[in-house]
């Protein structure tokens, strides 16, 4: 059991259906993937493809139908309710596809949301996000409303915060979709520095980042090391 | 703590981020609170009036005031009044508790004396000399007492021996159970009443619509002297919160008014901005524990702050402002006897009480969404987006 340290996420025979009226809509057929640390994956697929489902189940914001999803090797599907959202909050980021941002709070008391539950922001913490903003260039905007900002910088105003909590596996849901062509290779930039070396600088502590995206700038880029195409409910 | 703490001062934040909502539930809060309270507060004190009314048979009943406080008054101060044709008698009273271990209760210690009004003897007689009392018969049942038997009584100056002379009816209801007869001189010793004050004037009138104008004439006469119309209590106490019916009407208005406010709250849609606020927190890595309380949190604060408001505020209407329009409409008092005061009173229970029935419901029905809302938060998020 020990000799091979578990990949960081392993998902197998996820398979996910709604219920439309009277009939039974089936998105995902029964997928599987495997992402390590430090590696940069993107998933692409036309729109409706199932891509958000797909990120929200290996993110633990949805339950498949059926299927497993591992993180480091433990199941978060049988996992109950508050152990799950104890994993979530020590292991992934995710910024979703609308971003969720609270529209009235500046930028910094939303990039520092995940730190209230332990505490609030303390001195350290405040250096970190001070860094966070500064990697991401927006830290002329620390004390800005939300609502005051540019798609560009709530796109990275939101990606600080997945990382603030030092995620080992980053989710990001279109992150470069209503970008420019500068926002957008920033944005590439970022992330592909990022699963270099964490914030605290220790390679074995690299994430692993999925994000999901039809946007042709990134699908082309060198810096991903794999395309994983969604068709009709099958990577393919 | 530091946990509770950051989640309380987000709670705070968020309050004030919605501040237009937070200002209208915050207002409905305070409404319910003040009227809770003044109803509350106003149907104890009445009580307490009425209670402290109890020895006195009398229809009008005079103490002396100062600093708010009834004080001790001499027994000719109204001497004047005498001669008046509404006035039947002036019967200056000696009278107090005594405080009996053995039941945890109060006795009413009370100088026999010339008041017409006397109470019917069940058996034996009115004491006649000193160390004898006659006592009403709960009391005396409670205490296996019968003419002719012993009893030693804590008074001021150390326990005194009395024989039981006689027991009466304390069915009326004037009649406070626990009351005992004595002579004025051992109700005196018993009572650490070493001058020659009374504790009250007790006036019996010739006509019960003599009251206004007898009750006008003292007020010249004694200014700052507190006067009570048995009448004019009963009838408030009957009308107030005479029976149960009326105290449970108060404690439910709380519940349904906080009913009232969130289904208005979550009409207005404030559900939805909720629903997409926690599941901005559940991505921003918060446990649903977290998000929980601080819902708990943001609702006991509102409905805390508001509790505190409206209980201020009751205590300030009817105690420092002597319930304008309330009093009027309920006793007829101010208009009568403008210097008739409720005792301000608030105890601790009362108010604990207070804050659990204002809070408790609010917060509880208000979190209700919470628990709902957690599992669809993610998903309506992960779609509706902003
Ligand atoms: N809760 C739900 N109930 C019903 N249908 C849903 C639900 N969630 C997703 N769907 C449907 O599943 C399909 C896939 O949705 P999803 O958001 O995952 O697609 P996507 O690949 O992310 O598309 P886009 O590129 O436009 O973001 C869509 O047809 C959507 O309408
Ligand atoms: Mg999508």
């Amino acid at each position: 059991m020990t000799a091979e340290k578990p990949k960081l996420l392993e998902a197998e025979g996820i398979k996910q259906s709604f219920v439309d009226g009277a009939k039974t809509v089936e998105i995902l057929h029964g997928i599987s993937l495997a992402l390590d640390r430090g590696e940069l994956v993107a998933l692409a697929g036309p729109s409706g493809s199932g891509k958000s489902t797909l990120l929200a189940i290996l993110g633990g914001l949805l339950l498949p139908r059926s299927g497993t999803v591992r993180i480091d090797g433990v199941d978060m599907i049988t996992l109950r309710a508050h152990h799950l959202s104890r994993l979530r909050r020590e292991k992934i980021g995710f910024v979703i596809q609308g971003l969720g941002l609270l529209p009235a709070m500046t930028v910094l008391d939303n990039i520092a949301l995940p730190l209230i539950p332990s505490g609030g922001a303390e001195r350290a913490d405040l250096e970190r996000l001070n860094t966070l903003l500064e990697r991401l260039e927006i830290s002329k905007l620390a004390s800005t409303r939300i609502d005051k900002l540019s798609g560009g910088e709530r796109q990275r105003v939101a990606i600080a915060r997945a990382l603030v909590l030092d995620p080992a596996l980053l989710l990001l849901d279109e992150p470069t979709a209503s970008l420019d062509k500068a926002n957008a290779e920033r944005v590439l930039a970022l992330l592909t520095e990022l699963r270099q070396s964490t914030s605290n600088g220790q390679s074995e502590n690299r994430p692993g980042i999925l994000m999901a995206t039809h946007d042709p700038r990134i699908l082309n880029s060198d810096a991903v090391d794999r395309v994983l195409e969604l068709r009709e409910g099958r990577l393919v | 703590m530091k946990r509770f703490l950051s989640l309380l001062a987000f709670a705070l934040a968020s309050l004030i981020r919605r501040k237009r909502r937070s200002l209208s539930l915050g207002f409905g809060l305070l409404l319910i609170a003040f009227l809770l309270s003044a109803a509350l507060l106003l149907h104890d004190s009445i009580r307490a009036e009425y209670e402290r009314l109890i020895p006195g048979m009398a229809e009008l009943s005079v103490h002396q005031l100062r600093g708010g406080r009834p004080e001790r008054i001499a027994g000719d101060a109204l001497k004047e009044l005498e001669s008046h044709p509404g006035v039947r008698s002036i019967t200056p009273r000696v009278w107090g508790y005594l405080y009996l271990p053995p039941l945890s209760a109060n006795l009413t210690v009370m100088a026999k004396n010339g008041d017409p009004a006397l109470p019917t003897i069940l058996d034996g007689t009115l004491p006649d000399n000193e160390g004898e009392l006659t006592i009403g018969d709960r009391i005396a049942h409670s205490l296996g007492l019968r003419p002719g038997d012993s009893i030693a009584l804590p008074g001021a100056a150390g326990f005194q021996l009395f024989t039981v002379r006689g027991v009466f009816t304390s069915d009326s209801s004037l009649l406070a159970g626990d009351l005992a007869l004595f002579t004025e001189k051992d109700a005196r010793s018993l009572l650490g009443y070493d001058d020659e004050l009374y504790t009250d004037l007790a006036i019996a009138l010739s006509a019960p619509s003599e009251a206004n104008a007898i009750a006008a004439r003292i007020e010249k006469l004694l200014p700052g002297a507190r006067i009570v119309e048995r009448s004019a209590i009963e009838r408030a106490y009957a009308l107030s919160f005479g029976q149960r019916a009326g105290f449970l009407a108060a404690l439910l208005l709380p519940i349904l008014g906080s009913f009232l406010l969130i289904a208005w709250d979550r009409l207005s849609g404030s559900s939805d901005e909720e629903r997409y606020e926690a599941g901005v927190l559940l991505i921003s890595g918060w446990e649903f524990r977290d998000i929980l309380t601080f819902r708990i949190l943001e609702s006991s604060a509102l409905s805390g702050i508001a509790a505190a408001l409206g209980i201020s505020l009751a205590y300030l209407y009817l105690f420092i402002f002597d319930a304008p329009l309330l009093a009027d409409l309920l006793l007829g008092w101010s208009s009568l006897h403008p210097t008739f005061k409720l005792t301000p009173m608030l105890h601790g229970s009362q108010l604990l009480m207070l804050v659990a029935i204002l809070v408790l419901p609010f917060t509880a029905i208000s979190i209700l969404p919470a628990f709902r809302s957690a599992n669809v938060d993610a998903d309506a998020l992960l779609r509706g987006g902003r």
